[in-house]
């Protein structure tokens, strides 16, 4: 009896003292690692407001502010852009706060679920050492000397009589994380709408229409905008929105009124002009999504054609300027499928 | 004793490093992925009043203005009502190019040649006047972007769904018509340059059909944001106001030179299809009450 009453309270002391332990021991490693986070902190000219200064002006809640949108190559902290009221405090450390949390010292998960803790001395706030501290993550994606490669569909959008469906990709080599050079190109399929038809029946009229054959061009792109969402405050997304601006060539073929008469093929010089939203689903899966305009000057059937010979037909082509506006969406992926930073973290 | 304690520790151990590996799950699984945010949509009302343009459409782009009232009933859903009036609209490239293959006039004998005048084919057009409409919105994303690494914003999108309902203003054929009503036959030197056609159903009214769309809302303080939305509609509409469908009336006239049946192009409500009509509007969002709080 003694054995096992002997045993309980070994096996109950011994359970609890490691718990206890281990909490001293965090709280001591918490006091040494803040101290030492701040003067970090200092060093690396993050700002720190002193709270005994700032707690009067600051508004309540503003726990940790996270700037996360540095360029990512930079190892120091840039001054805070201006949002305007105090933008720049939301979406304070999203996804990073299991990254940025070590970084400036623990949090304890409980005390971040809770709000400002009271401590037993009565001051205002254990964790006020972070209040007005602005920390400044490095960006999650990075795309500098990354390739990326890009299978999309598309569809035009901007002709109501016929309709292409284009299947197509592109290959970019970013020289920046922000501006890329790509190839791309694709084929069309073609499809007359109702509104073909009821131009013959209700207008008694047959459209001159061409079909696009395939596009090719040659593209920069430039990163304008960035940012991240929360998709119903859970899942937080990477995204970008890109302009581009390429040169190329698109070949258009002839649809003749009379069936009987020839068709002939154009080759036209293309200026593509766009803008484009990327999704990141991963450091190296994006979701991609384009509207872009291939401009070009083609050469059309003649309205009183007779000739069915196409080389007759084709010199009394006439010509008329298009903006051939499709919406493409594919997936894009990164190679390297990861990236190392380059920087201090 | 010693093994025994021995064996205590070893079990103490143990356990305790179970217990505590079992512990050691992410704290921030189901946890919010932003705190301290500001809460721009909660219980409050948003005005917007916009401009908008249709795209996509085969003979006539509609320019709109009107607004927007929407309640949230939280950061996730709303209701409201639009409104938007169109006071101008403006030929496509496709009516521009079908007109400039028409004849000026419409032909003397439209039986052998129906074609119609540039003036008809314009006239026939039917143009869209008034949107209104209630609809429900979800906002399941909001977020922070930065415009060339210079200017911030938070930002939100939304998708909505409801019900349209859209004002056509008619073309006016009728005034190029002789329909099988007239006492006088196709072929009377009265009826030259006339279209044989009735017009029983114009393509003017009202129309009811669904419509969604979404839309962005760039903040630009707590209580003023940029808004931008896409709407789609799907309504049955007869655009070029023509028959579309191949009916024919048929009338027979008796004189002295015997009798003779005609045929008249039918126009009515059978020769409406279903339609995609398309905007973008472009506006600014004001909510009430002006303070927005922030989420814990």
């Amino acid at each position: 009896m003694k054995t096992w009453l002997t045993t309980f309270l070994t096996i109950f002391v011994l359970a609890l003292l490691p718990q206890n332990v281990s909490s001293q021991a965090k709280k001591k490693v918490d006091k040494k690692e803040t101290k030492k986070d701040t003067k970090k902190v200092a060093e690396d000219d993050i700002q720190i407001e002193d709270d005994s200064k700032g707690t009067s002006k600051k508004k309540e809640g503003d726990d940790i502010k996270i700037e996360d949108d540095a360029p990512p190559t930079t190892g120091k902290v840039d001054t805070p852009a201006k949002g305007g009221d105090g933008l720049d405090d939301d979406l304070s450390g999203l996804d990073e706060k299991p990254k940025t949390a070590p970084k400036t010292g623990p949090v304890d998960p409980k005390s971040v679920k809770s709000g400002p803790m009271k401590s037993s001395s009565g001051d205002s706030d254990e964790r006020s050492y972070w209040n007005d501290i602005k920390v400044v993550p490095r960006k999650l994606i990075l795309k500098q000397n990354r390739v990326e490669l890009i299978p999309y569909v598309g569809v035009t959008i901007n002709d109501n009589l016929i309709r292409h469906i284009l299947l197509g990709g592109e290959a970019a080599y970013y020289i920046s994380d922000a501006l890329s050079f790509s190839l791309g190109g694709h084929a069309y399929l073609k499809q007359q709408t109702d509104r073909a038809y009821l131009t013959g029946l209700q207008q008694r009229t047959l459209p001159t229409l061409n079909a696009y054959l395939w596009t090719a061009t040659l593209n920069a792109n430039y990163e304008a905008a960035y940012g991240k969402m929360a998709i119903h405050n859970k899942k937080i997304l990477q995204w970008g929105i890109f302009l581009s601006g390429g040169l190329g060539a698109t070949q258009t073929e002839i649809i003749p009124r009379n069936a009987g008469h020839e068709s002939w093929t154009n080759t036209n010089i293309t200026i593509q002009v766009g803008v484009g939203f990327r999704v990141f689903i991963s450091k190296w899966l994006t979701v991609w999504l384009s509207m872009r305009n291939y401009m070009m000057q083609d050469r059309f059937e003649s309205s009183d054609r007779i000739e069915a010979s196409a080389s007759e037909a084709e010199k009394a082509a006439s010509g008329r300027f298009i903006n051939n506006i499709v919406f493409q969406v594919g997936l894009s992926v990164f190679f390297p499928t990861d990236f190392e930073y380059t920087t201090f973290k | 004793m010693k093994r025994i304690i021995g064996f205590l520790l070893l079990f103490n151990i143990l356990t305790v490093t179970t217990a505590n590996a079992a512990d050691r799950t992410d704290p921030l699984k189901d946890e919010p992925a932003v705190r301290k945010r500001i809460l721009y949509l909660n219980e409050r009302l948003e005005v917007t009043p916009s401009l908008g343009v249709s795209f996509l459409q085969d003979y006539k782009h509609s320019f709109l203005i009107g607004a927007k009232v929407e309640y949230h009933l939280n950061e996730y859903f709303s209701f409201g009502f639009s409104a938007h009036y169109s006071p101008f609209a403006m030929s496509t490239g496709l009516t521009d190019e079908i007109k400039s293959t028409l004849p000026d006039q419409l032909e003397a004998n439209t039986y052998i040649n129906p074609t119609p005048s540039k003036k008809a084919m314009e006239d026939a057009l039917d143009t869209l006047r008034m949107v209104i409409g209630p609809h429900i919105a979800y906002t399941p994303a909001f977020g922070k972007m930065g415009l060339f690494s210079t200017l911030f914003f938070n930002f939100d999108l939304y998708f909505y769904a409801g019900v349209a309902f859209v004002n056509l203003e008619a073309g006016s054929l009728k005034k190029y018509t002789n329909p099988s009503t007239d006492n006088t036959r196709p072929d009377d030197p009265s009826n030259q340059h006339k279209l044989h056609m009735d017009i029983e159903e114009e393509n003017g009214g009202w129309r009811i059909g669904p419509q969604a769309g979404f839309g962005l809302r760039v903040y630009l303080n707590r209580w003023i944001a940029v808004n931008v939305e896409f709407r789609w509609m799907y309504i049955k509409r007869n655009q070029a106001g023509f028959d579309a469908n191949g009916d024919r009336n048929y009338r027979t006239f008796t004189d002295l030179s015997g009798d003779a049946t005609f045929e008249y192009i039918k126009v009515d409500g059978k020769d409406q299809m279903w339609e995609n009509t398309m905007f973008f509007h472009f506006g600014a969002s004001f909510f009430f009450k002006q303070y927005a709080p922030r989420s814990e």
